[in-house]
């Protein structure tokens, strides 16, 4: 029956390789779209996932009492403070806390990069350094913390943001985090160019880039924090610690939501990488049907295409139909013929598609990866195809065929004998 | 024994708003292992009956029996199988499958039975004398080769009664005799039922006996000598 079918449809090969092509493309948008899903979504929760594990929660206190602008200003009085991480690390699941701790005065920075040397004013941030362990480029260069030059991180972000804007457009060179890592640079607290007329004179320090993370705030440079609890000690004596924010660390990421959960009830706000991602999937699948919807008119306009040219085929095969009837096919043998070349068709159409998506997912990725500008964590491929979704999109193609060939299929089986022989 | 049985069979059907009899109360008994011949003038009825045999027509009124089997009361499945089992076409156009080769068109009716069936397409090729052109499909083929296409298809499921409309009516008159030599053979060694409607009196003349349809009526029932007389 097999064999009948595809001889059949050699046969009629300018037809067949019609129908094919619409299938084809049907499939190939389809597969197309979804990889470009896959891909998207690969790609940010990647990003997200690199701003902190999914076993990572962090901390903060009721939004409008802390933030950027009060912690610039020093008016964070309503900061975490330490007995809000006591009761934090108190909790079930929690297997360490990492408190983030700012300079509380205006600061400064100087560095020399290509050649010249320039000053800005700056946030220094305060971290345990072992929750920036992986994102160290220079570890040897961080052991010995308490010394100058301090080791300091950067925003991830900050480079990209300079690669990106500033130096296009100043016609300056782009920078590798390799090319920065290893610079030392003056720390300057207690002055700020912005705001000559409430800087302070004070010693200034050396530091050295060590890393570069997603995780540390994007205006300034994070220093381990005992260094940064030192220079506040030594602007204020009676300098309290507080904290902006604070990372913790869960045991399982199942427990991620019941901590946060926890946390939350005890009046604090929580975000977290799960969190993340959980709104991002539910923002991104409404987009993802969507797109997905679009390449199913595409299939199901593919699928009228097999319709109709299966209804003209029965018309034109009504002798050979027949005959068949004549040699003692049944009304069920002339529908499987039919079935048959529909998921021939719908088979060889889909594999075509998928052919088609990979080979237009190589065009795609070569001329729109090159135009992106080169930030960290750039996909390496905008479309990502995996095996489930392929095989599923060629046993759609398959069954959508056969499916749209059914009524042609019937109306054929259903010829009377004779009459079909008289044709 | 009486293989096929008719009794009484009449046919009508309906052209447009006209009632067309095409059999007129055809009553006739065909023995097993006869060759029977169906003559008469065009559009007297005769493909008409030999369809009613073979189950891809049924009559208005009255009954056809092949070894008992009423195929008046047969499902069309049913009849799907007797035709399978029992029946091997062959037609005056041959209606092979010009996109399939020889060999696959006799082996098409395989396609559809049911049961193990000893016989081969290339043996059948070659009983036909057409081993040499096995993979030829019927368009390199000459009429008296398609016709022994057909009849190998005919053949292939080891059917007992044969069913020829016009078999020679397509072939000149030297390959028609081969035909009507090589079914009489057939018919011998096999001992099948062989029923043929002819215009021809040079295929009647080879079977035991002739009826003749006039106007959808059975005219005679006569052996060659007594139709030609």
């Amino acid at each position: 029956m097999f064999l009948l079918a595809k001889k059949n449809l050699l046969a009629q090969k300018g037809r067949t390789i019609l129908t094919t092509i619409g299938v084809a493309i049907g499939t190939a948008s389809l597969l197309g779209i979804l990889a470009f899903s896959n891909g998207l979504r690969t790609a940010v929760i990647e990003s997200i996932t690199n701003k902190g594990s999914l076993t990572q929660l962090t901390v903060r206190p009721k939004a409008g009492e802390a933030g950027f602008l009060r912690s610039f200003t020093q008016l964070s009085e309503n900061s975490l403070k330490p007995e809000d991480l006591k009761k934090l690390q108190q909790l079930n699941h929690v297997e360490a806390t990492y408190p983030q701790i700012n300079y509380e005065n205006l600061s400064s920075l100087r560095i020399t990069l290509l050649g010249q040397s320039f000053q800005t004013d700056s946030m220094i941030f305060g971290l345990p350094f072992e929750l920036l362990e992986e994102d160290l480029i220079r570890p040897e260069l961080a052991n010995n913390s308490s010394e100058e030059p301090y080791p300091a991180i950067i925003s991830r972000r900050i480079v990209d943001l300079y690669n990106v804007t500033v130096a296009p457009t100043n016609s300056l060179p782009s920078f590798k985090e390799e090319d920065i890592s290893g610079i030392e640079f003056i720390v300057l607290p207690g002055q700020s160019t912005f705001l000559p007329q409430f800087s302070s004179e004070g010693p200034s320090r050396k530091a050295r880039v060590v890393g570069f993370s997603t995780k540390v705030d994007l205006v300034g440079i994070t220093l381990p924090i005992d260094v940064v609890r030192q220079l506040n000690q030594e602007a204020d004596p009676n300098y309290e610690e507080k904290y902006p924010k604070i990372f913790l660390e869960v045991d399982e990421e199942t427990n991620v939501p019941i901590v946060a959960e926890q946390i939350e009830s005890l009046g604090y706000i929580t975000s977290s990488a799960q969190e993340e991602i959980q709104i991002f999937e539910q923002n991104f699948r409404i987009i993802t049907v969507g797109l997905s919807m679009i390449s199913l008119i595409i299939l199901f306009v593919s699928g009228l295409t097999i319709a109709n040219t299966f209804l003209s085929a029965v018309n034109e095969r009504k002798e050979e139909i027949g005959i068949l009837r004549a040699v003692g096919a049944t009304r069920t043998h002339i529908q499987k013929i039919f079935l048959t070349e529909a998921a021939l068709l719908g088979l060889i159409g889909g594999i075509s598609g998928t052919i088609i998506a990979y080979l237009a997912g190589f065009a795609v990725d070569a001329i729109a990866l090159a135009s992106f500008p080169d930030v960290s964590h750039k996909p390496e491929t905008l479309l990502v195809y995996d095996l489930p979704t392929i095989i599923g999109i060629i046993i759609f193609a398959v069954i959508l065929s056969t499916v749209f060939a059914f009524i042609p299929a019937t109306r054929a089986a259903h010829l009377k004998p004779l009459e079909a022989l008289s044709e | 024994m009486t293989k096929i049985k008719l009794s009484n069979v009449s046919k009508s059907y309906t052209i447009g708003s006209e009632l067309v009899h095409a059999l007129h109360n055809i009553t006739l008994e065909i023995e097993e292992g006869e060759f029977l011949a169906i003559v008469g003038p065009s559009g007297s009825g005769k493909s008409t009956l030999l369809h009613m045999i073979g189950g891809l027509d049924a009559p208005t009124e009255g009954t056809i029996e092949v070894d008992g089997l009423d195929l008046g009361k047969q499902s069309d499945r049913k009849l799907s199988v007797y035709r399978s089992k029992k029946i091997g076409y062959i037609f005056q156009d041959f209606k092979l499958q010009s996109h399939l080769t020889a060999l696959e068109n006799v082996g098409i009716p395989q396609l559809f039975h049911k049961g193990k069936i000893n016989r081969q397409p290339k043996s059948m090729l070659k009983k036909v004398d057409l081993a040499d052109r096995i993979n030829h499909k019927p368009t390199e083929l000459s009429g008296g080769q398609r016709q022994r296409v057909a009849i190998a298809r005919a053949l292939i499921n080891k059917p007992e009664i044969i069913i020829a409309d016009e078999p020679t009516g397509n072939l000149d008159s030297v390959t028609g005799k081969n035909i009507i030599a090589l079914l009489k053979t057939v018919h011998k060694e096999e001992g099948i039922t062989l029923v043929v409607v002819t215009h021809d009196h040079n295929v009647a003349k080879h079977a035991d006996r002739i009826v003749e349809i006039k106007d959808g009526k059975l005219k005679k029932k006569n052996n060659f000598k007594k139709f030609m007389n």
